[in-house]
């Protein structure tokens, strides 16, 4: 299997040589493949945004190389990526035709539902494209790509992914939510599970980066309480900043300085 | 023209030529020829006509091969530049690139070997010049052969219709050179040129082709819409670790060789600014275009800009630039000098007030101002001539995709701005309150709050002091959201004073160098 350094020395190298047009398919798969497995593991192919968004240029130039398949592979992996704007720059390569069929279609309008913060809505999206047959023409053949898409989707891996990031979002925008939002918002069941899937995301505290704290403090009285943050916090002090970089300063006085001599 | 027809001025300018570059490698003499020289002797005999072929000039330059490709290139721009070019022209040009670049990649040392003696010497303006025009010469081909195929497939539906001659004649020709300006050689002979210039051994002319190869790679990629690979294109420019190199007599960073070449600074600028438009960095944006067009206002005040070759370019550009402009301080409160602000409020007014009563304008500006976005892939030209083919090769068409993901990203930004209208009356509002001025329930009004948040987290170019990107923001206000309520505070107040005292004070110096390097004569 082709590693991630194998991939960035072939994107140095022979970028836009359709030859390698295979391996990075490849690649994407394996991609694929990590992200639904459970467990982490050193052999998992690490994302890349580089190499995957080398592929759709591939395809871009040679269209009658492109495989919409692995197309929709490549979008969702940027997916999981969001509050990136890569699935953003995927639309911007790639056909309204591909784009318009399923299973892109459906990812677009996850991707729409990121966007505007509309997470209760993007669950019942996301979950369509855990069915192997969905979007499909009655009585075709669906593709081992299209399988190895709905493994990743119903993997909890992808959705917990999913979670991390819409809890990192709202833990930007809120200091306390109501409880039933954002249960609603992650597709979790009850507060013992958000509780128990919350106390493995640390993020820094206001304190200081250095200073981890979990990104939930507590759940009381229906609410969800936020550790504190930069974001989520009135700002101390003055709002009124003003000084002058020492770097900045430094510089000047050299130029002056040598132009003096 | 035979040998004996050549007024001996272009003989003498010839023989200069390859001595200056290929010889001597003095930068002040070749400054002179190809900034001068060569523009007099055009204007004199060639104003609308083809220099001498490279054939019939060889024997001034010892047939060398490198400098004939040189001259043959620098002469078939000057034609294309009079006379429009025909499908064969631009597979001629196509060649002559080919040729040129093999050349000057074929001299330069292997990587890891020793450096050699210096053996080409070009001014970054005629390097620049060369790539530039490459790129441009590319950008017409994609453009001519969407057309011809989109006049074949139109005539082919008609049944009472056939193709002009003109057009099957383009048609023919096209087919059989389908690897003429093909993107991926393209993109290889720039990355090959960025790749050489940045070896340890390269030379002062490898350096400078690496540096604007950097800048026409990054307009290429902008035009094939892939806007992050057009940033980071520009790395090896902003690399601040990066060895100064010699340019005339001056050390300078590749920052500063860029900018030294007024087009290819005005190139970089213009399409990094859609680059950073696109991407959703508002900020980066407004800095970049605010930065070029306060220099060209300048410019065009104190008629330093006239004095340029193919100026007569810039006031398109920067009138598109200033329509990006009212595009990004209208998504974002950013800060952009007065008096560039003032041109944008006065060029589009009209825009902007649509904009505000809630009518759509963004597009209207975004069609003015975005480049001429490329179709890459080679049609199939049979398929052209064939009924029932669709309408655009492939029915690619990136212009409209790129038109319509804009478009998709500024359909937020009218609800978005409502709300942080009303957020900007209040230091605190309960949800519901700010829902109902939204003419929103409250289950639909509560994803924007953090949507707002979200369309307005972007990443910011590093500065001096720190090189690192990091993520910032793009809101003019700061707020939280806390028990239904929603605080609001004003967003921190960006530095005033101390920036226009740092600004001025380093103009003031750039003008006392300029001052003391006049040279006064009595």
């Amino acid at each position: 299997m082709t590693t991630h350094t194998e991939i960035q020395s072939l994107l140095q190298t022979s970028a836009y040589n359709p030859a390698i047009i295979p391996q990075l398919e490849s690649y994407v798969r394996a991609q694929l493949s990590s992200a639904s497995t459970s467990l982490s593991s050193p052999s998992d192919a690490q994302y890349s945004f580089e190499a995957n968004r080398t592929l759709v240029k591939l395809y871009q130039f040679f269209p009658e190389r492109e495989d919409e398949g692995v197309v929709a592979m490549c979008v969702f992996l940027a997916l999981m990526n969001w509050p990136e704007v890569e699935v953003g720059c995927l639309q911007c390569l790639v056909g309204e035709g591909v784009m318009g069929a399923e299973p892109c279609a459906t990812l677009v309008r996850c991707s729409e539902l990121l966007e505007s913060c509309r997470f209760s809505s993007f669950w019942p999206e996301f979950r369509k494209l855990g069915i192997p047959e969905y979007g499909s023409t009655p009585n075709s053949t669906v593709s081992e790509d299209r399988k190895l898409l709905a493994n990743a989707v119903n993997g909890s891996k992808c959705s917990n992914t999913l979670r991390e990031n819409m809890l990192k979002m709202l833990g930007k925008v809120y200091k306390s939510a109501p409880l039933k939002n954002v249960l609603e918002a992650l597709d979790l069941k009850d507060e013992a599970s958000l509780t128990a899937f919350a106390s493995k995301i640390m993020i820094g505290s206001s304190a200081g980066e250095e200073n981890e704290t979990c990104i939930v403090e507590k759940v009381e009285n229906g609410y969800v309480v936020f550790a504190s943050c930069v974001e989520n916090s009135k700002r101390a002090g003055s709002a009124y900043k003003e000084g002058v970089g020492y770097g900045d300063i430094a510089r000047m006085m050299q130029e002056s300085k040598i132009r003096g001599q | 023209m035979a040998d004996n027809l050549f007024p001996d001025s272009v003989k003498d300018f010839v023989f200069d030529l390859h001595d200056a570059s290929r010889r001597s490698l003095v930068p002040s003499e070749l400054h002179a020829l190809y900034t001068g020289s060569f523009r007099d002797v055009t204007a004199k005999y060639f104003p609308t006509s083809a220099w001498p072929t490279s054939e019939a000039i060889a024997s001034e330059c010892s047939n060398d091969e490198l400098f004939l490709a040189l001259y043959n290139e620098l002469t078939l721009r000057h034609l294309q530049s009079v006379k429009r070019p025909s499908v064969r022209d631009r597979i001629e040009g196509w060649h002559a690139y080919r040729k040129l670049f093999d050349l000057v990649l074929s001299e330069a040392p292997e990587d890891g070997a020793e450096k050699g003696r210096d053996q080409l010497f070009l001014i970054p303006e005629w390097c620049f010049d060369i790539l530039h025009e490459f790129l441009y010469q590319f950008q017409g081909f994609c453009q001519f052969r969407t057309t011809t195929y989109c006049s074949a497939a139109k005539t082919a539906d008609d049944p009472e219709k056939t193709p002009t001659s003109h057009v099957l004649d383009s048609i023919q020709v096209l087919k059989e050179n389908r690897d003429a300006w093909a993107v991926e050689t393209v993109l290889f002979y720039l990355r090959r040129l960025i790749r050489v210039g940045l070896q340890k051994n390269a030379s002062v002319t490898y350096r400078y082709l690496s540096y604007f190869a950097s800048v026409t790679l990054s307009r290429l990629e902008c035009l094939l819409g892939d806007y992050k690979a057009s940033i980071s294109a520009l790395d090896v420019i902003y690399d601040v670790d990066a060895e100064a190199l010699a340019v005339g007599e001056e050390m300078k960073s590749p920052e500063d060789l860029v900018n030294g070449v007024f087009p290819a600074r005005l190139s970089l600028a213009y399409h990094a600014g859609v680059s950073y438009l696109m991407l959703r960095r508002y900020k980066d944006a407004a800095g970049m275009l605010g930065g070029i067009c306060l220099f060209m206002q300048r410019g065009f005040k104190t008629g330093q800009l006239r004095k340029i070759p193919g100026s007569d370019q810039f006031n398109k550009l920067f009138d598109r630039m200033i329509a990006l402009l009212a595009i990004v301080t209208h998504i974002c409160s950013t800060q952009i000098d007065d008096s560039i602000a003032s041109v944008v409020r006065e060029k589009h007014a009209n825009n902007l007030s649509k904009i505000e009563s809630g009518e759509e304008g963004y597009e209207e500006l975004f069609v003015f101002a975005c480049p001429k976005f490329v179709n890459p892939a080679v049609p199939n030209y049979e398929e052209a001539l064939t009924a029932g083919s669709p309408l655009m090769p492939y029915g690619q068409d990136t212009y409209k995709l790129q038109v319509h993901h804009f478009m998709n990203e500024m359909a937020a930004h009218q609800t978005l701005r409502k709300m942080k209208s009303y957020m900007c009356l209040y230091t605190s509002i309960g949800v519901e309150k700010l829902a109902s001025f939204n003419d929103m329930k409250v289950e639909e009004f509560e994803p924007w709050l953090a949507c707002f948040k979200h369309k307005m987290q972007q990443l910011e170019r590093g500065t001096e002091a720190n090189a690192q990107d990091k993520m910032g923001t793009a809101m003019g206000i700061h707020y939280y959201v806390a028990e239904n309520t929603v605080h609001v505070d004003e967003a921190e107040k960006t530095r005033r004073f101390e920036t226009f005292f740092m600004k001025q004070i380093a103009n003031n110096d750039d003008i006392l160098r300029q001052i003391e390097r006049l040279k006064i004569e009595v």
